[in-house]
């Protein structure tokens, strides 16, 4: 499950599913003003949508806080202390790094709080860090 | 018309609902209905029958500096 926001339009939208797949939606039910609810074809809810939270909610989506919704390079790196280019040079391209949810066009988005438990591990284990396609050397006896 | 720009939030709920760009330009340029809210920069909803697959899709959308931006697609039921 995540979240998505957009802050700028005021829209929000809770994905119960565990994937974002294309055409995963088969039709979209209004619940109440405001209020969609997406089904799949078995009529199963996929997710939930928010449009004009600040009128429904009570709270615009731009000011609601979370745990946990999908981020971009650039929140991601900003979430990881770095900037863009050595986000992705030093920590997305890790073996052990959480796979982003999705990929499109305008890039990679991962969940905010996979990233945050990473960084978490890594901060208290230290057990992360291999950069994809790369092993260590093998040791010397 | 106008130039037409997605949002990344309206990308990923067109990608979830299979509701392709080119959809959406249908539906802007031959709407059935239009309804317009009022926001800060006026927002207006088309709803259009697609011609090919015969669903109903509803586009919201809005003017900003001389483009249409698409901030949001529905698939309706039907």
């Amino acid at each position: 499950m995540y979240i998505e926001r957009d802050k700028e339009f005021d829209q929000l939208y809770i994905n119960l599913a565990d994937h974002s797949g294309e055409g995963s939606v088969a039709e979209t039910v209004e619940a109440t003003p405001g209020v969609s609810l997406d089904l799949d074809d078995s009529g199963r809810l996929v997710g939930i949508e928010i449009t004009g939270a600040r009128s429904i909610v009570g709270t615009p989506a731009a000011e609601m806080d979370f745990t946990g919704e999908l981020v971009g390079v650039k929140e991601a790196a900003k979430i990881s202390g770095k900037d863009k280019a050595n986000f992705l040079r030093d920590l997305a391209s890790r073996e052990d790094f959480p796979k982003p949810i999705v990929s499109l066009a305008s890039g990679r988005y991962w969940l905010s709080a996979e990233i945050e438990r990473y960084l978490h591990k890594e901060k208290i284990t230290g057990q992360t860090g291999s950069p994809r396609g790369q092993c260590n050397p093998p040791q010397k006896p | 018309m106008r130039e037409v720009v997605f949002t990344d939030y309206a990308l990923m709920r067109m990608r979830m609902r299979d509701i392709t760009r080119g959809e959406v330009r249908e539906a802007l340029e031959a709407p059935r209905s239009r309804h317009f809210f009022s926001t800060k920069h006026g927002r207006m909803n088309v709803r259009h029958g697609l011609s090919v697959s015969g669903r109903t899709i509803v586009v919201s959308y809005e003017e900003r500096g001389g483009q249409t931006v698409v901030i949001n697609a529905v698939r309706e039921k039907g």
